[in-house]
């Protein structure tokens, strides 16, 4: 009974000091306790002309894969597009809602245009230059900021290039531009039994592992270390 | 009150048990379905396994949809029509659907609920998390090292985001990563006793692995290597066993080859071989590829956290049916911030510790070393060089060379890219991580301790295969234009040979154990940011209706 009774103590103190550490860390996790959940700087590979998913992306456009990476000689003339699918069918602008800008090694800018086709949203940076692309040292990023929360603003697809329908992958010089993208994403929500449930199993599990595996083993001889420094002392 | 070391089986049983309930629980209440890498294909091979044989021959969709994915794989649409598309999955072996098809069956004669077989089928993943936990541990002991140690480092695989994600999921490389952990097991035995009976062992769970996933068809190669390197024994008893090794290890390898070559004409065909090839890149040379791409990165990124494969919603039968049901981004890694800062933190650290452990063995150890009466071909080949001092020093000193020099090429690199910190310690924890294995392989051909041996062949294997997957990707890119099948979860089955060399290393260390501590620790807080602070976020942003 002692014993159990030390372990139970162990644990929640492990519990207490791995959730004391994860909100010195990453406070947001704890938004969830204040309605909102963030996910932030979160980065997407395969940015790179092919969607991540054929099959999801088709559902705006058929993609032909056979045109990909052909070299589009027009793209002096066209500007830097990025076409994001939205799952929010309902909004009619997104003005205030959401706001795209790409970032060089040196510059950034703010899409001027933007426009709406089907269920996708098309911004493009009209003042971009071919050369910036060119001298940047890093690919463009595409920053996404998410102005206004809304449980519905999601993104399912994703898509950069030249010209006012992007559908074929930027390319300079016949070499393809491979973008990368961040975005930030605030999904505004209030706290659900689900989550809380999740959440506090999953401190359970961190603390047990933590108590059994770093603690358990390791305090007895660390105690006895202890002790016989404090006897070193004392003599 | 602390009776850890009265008991310390208990903790080993009771640690395996909270990975596998871990694992459970996140397979039913995290993870969405059909997330985990391309589960819907896994699960579509295992639902055509429990039909029985034949099975299911690559890039053949049968009438009753065997060797294809049903578009109500997952759940029922609301549409009666049901449309299959190719799955890529039976280019495996079939050990693992065998398995998996055990519980998904039971659980078709129990109910007719879908996210029920599912859940039952995943249970064999995490089934495989448990035990890995037991059977790395297990190893650790059989090694020398303590079990305090042995406990917290046999915990480091499953604390990757990644390898939890996989537990939670319908995948064969969990069930591969045991598969190998038990070669593992037999290998580390019978290195330290040369039992031959232990060396069969070590063949059976190797064939097995053969059985599972082509991608586990090089560790077998290097692990009948060692094996058959490290033997020691008379001549012709040494012919046998080494005949007899290669056979049972390879067999199960041998037959799928024999079946692919019988059905494709090529033994090692897989989904997407034999198209025409009209190269994007022709001219792309091999070190323009590395330095433009950053395949290191993604490599990184991939081992430790890469979620999101849309689940279910790749198999929906049309726009509409997507359009109503999937929202959401599809896909999430963990490429900054402090979850994946403990991981290159912990590599650089380890890296760094065997590359001057390494270091200091065979410069000031390995000549007091007395040899075993009975010679393997591994220490004769010692004992030769060691006789000719100026060649041992000329290698060990070229070998020095050599890893400085491809270190600053890592670090050169690292300031190329001039990115954020993460990608500048990505390149450099990989650096130091590819100067241990060189150094690990001049160390194999030097070294007379056992040891020191041990601590190499884990990362030479992994770093070979690296190799392997960084030419696949630069032929890839040369012909689509693509950086793909970076999939860092291809090196796991790896790990637990790793793992096993430095905690012996550790082990050694005065501050050894202090250091496994803050590791164990420190991804221990990483995995728990890391889910907390985005996978589930993640998972809520796409959770489906």
């Amino acid at each position: 009974m002692k014993r159990l009774l030390s372990h139970l103590v162990g644990i929640s103190l492990s519990a207490a000091l791995i959730a004391g550490l994860s909100y010195a860390i990453l406070p947001h996790v704890f938004d969830l306790f204040h309605t909102n959940r963030v996910i932030e700087n979160t980065h997407i590979t395969r940015i790179q002309g092919i969607p991540f998913h054929a099959d999801t992306l088709s559902i705006a456009q058929p993609l032909d894969t056979s045109k990909l990476h052909i070299a589009k000689p027009s793209y002096a003339a066209n500007p830097l597009c990025l076409r994001l699918w939205l799952g929010s069918p309902q909004l009619t602008s997104l003005n205030g809602v959401l706001s795209v800008e790409v970032q060089t090694s040196n510059l950034a800018f703010d899409a001027q245009r933007v426009y709406r086709q089907n269920r996708s949203w098309v911004f493009c940076f009209n003042d971009l230059r071919l050369s910036h692309l060119q001298e940047s040292n890093l690919p463009p990023l595409f920053l996404i900021h998410v102005l206004q929360p809304s449980q519905h603003l999601a993104l399912s697809g994703i898509h950069a290039g030249f010209g006012p329908q992007p559908l074929m992958p930027a390319t300079i010089n016949g070499q393809p531009v491979e973008p990368s993208i961040q975005y930030t994403v605030e999904v505004k929500s209030t706290w659900i039994f689900f989550d809380y449930f999740r959440y506090s199993l999953i401190l359970f599990f961190a603390a047990f592992l933590f108590y059994f595996t770093v603690i358990f083993p390791n305090l007895g001889s660390a105690l006895n270390t202890v002790k016989k420094l404090l006897h070193k002392q004392t003599k | 009150m602390f009776a850890f070391s009265k008991h310390p089986t208990h903790a080993g049983v009771w640690v395996s048990f909270l990975v596998f309930a871990q694992a459970l629980f996140f397979s039913i209440w995290v993870t969405p379905l059909g997330d985990t890498p391309d589960e819907s294909a896994h699960y579509a091979y295992v639902t055509d396994l429990a039909k029985g044989l034949p099975l299911p021959v690559l890039g053949q969709v049968q009438p009753d949809g065997k060797g294809g994915i049903a578009s109500d794989l997952w759940r029922d649409w609301g549409d009666d029509s049901i449309s299959y598309r190719e799955n890529q999955m039976p280019q495996h072996p079939p050990l693992y659907y065998a398995v998996a098809a055990v519980p998904y069956k039971i659980s078709k004669l129990l109910t007719d609920n879908k996210t029920v077989h599912a859940h039952a089928t995943r249970v064999v993943s995490a089934v495989c998390a448990g035990l890995l936990v037991w059977v790395l541990f297990q190893t650790l002991l059989a090694a020398g090292v303590g079990h305090a140690q042995a406990l917290q480092v046999s915990l480091w695989m499953p604390l990757l985001p990644m390898v939890t994600h996989l537990s939670s999921g319908i995948t064969n490389d969990m069930f591969l990563v045991l598969m190998s952990a038990l070669a593992t097991l037999y290998l580390v035995k019978f290195l330290n006793t040369q039992h031959i009976r232990l060396a069969y062992w070590c063949a059976f769970w190797l064939a097995c692995v053969g059985a599972t996933k082509m991608t586990g068809w090089i560790l077998i190669a290097g692990f009948v290597g060692i094996l058959l390197f490290e033997m020691r024994s008379t001549f012709w008893r040494w012919c046998v066993h080494s005949m007899g090794l290669v056979a049972l290890a390879t067999s199960t390898a041998v037959a799928w080859m024999a079946r692919n070559y019988l059905l494709f004409g090529n033994p090692t065909h897989v989904a997407g071989a034999g198209g025409e090839s009209n190269p994007v890149h022709p001219t792309l040379t091999f070190v323009e590829f590395f330095k433009q791409q950053p395949f290191i990165e993604w490599l990184a990124h991939h081992t430790y956290g890469l979620l999101g494969f849309s689940g279910y919603c790749l198999t929906a039968p049309n726009a509409e049916v997507l359009a109503q049901h999937c929202t959401g981004v599809k896909i999430v890694t963990l490429s900054d911030g402090f979850a994946f800062m403990t991981l290159l933190t912990t590599l650089a650290i380890l890296g760094l510790v065997m590359f001057a452990g390494l270091v200091a063995h065979l410069t000031f150890h390995n000549h007091r070393i007395s040899d075993p009466a009975q010679p393997s071909i591994q220490s004769s080949v010692a004992r030769f060089i060691c006789a000719l001092p100026i060649i041992y020093w000329a290698i060990v000193a070229v070998t020095l060379v050599f890893s400085l020099l491809l270190f600053q090429h890592f670090t050169a690199k690292s300031f190329r890219f001039n990115a954020e910190l993460s990608s500048a310690m990505v390149s450099n924890a990989f650096g130091l991580l590819f100067i241990w294995s060189v150094l690990g392989l001049a160390t194999v051909f030097l070294s007379k301790s056992l040891n020191a041996r041990i601590a190499s062949y884990g990362i030479i294997f992994a770093v070979l295969f690296t190799l392997f997957l960084f030419y696949k990707s630069y032929q890839e890119f040369v012909d689509i234009g693509q950086l793909r099948g970076v999939q860092g979860r291809y090196l796991f089955p790896y790990y637990p040979l790793i793992l096993v060399g430095v905690a012996m290393a550790l082990h050694r260390l005065k501050v050894g154990r202090y250091l496994i501590a803050v590791i164990t620790a420190l991804l221990l807080l990483g995995h728990f940011v890391a889910y907390t602070g985005t996978f589930i976020p993640f998972y809520n942003a796409v959770r489906l209706s």
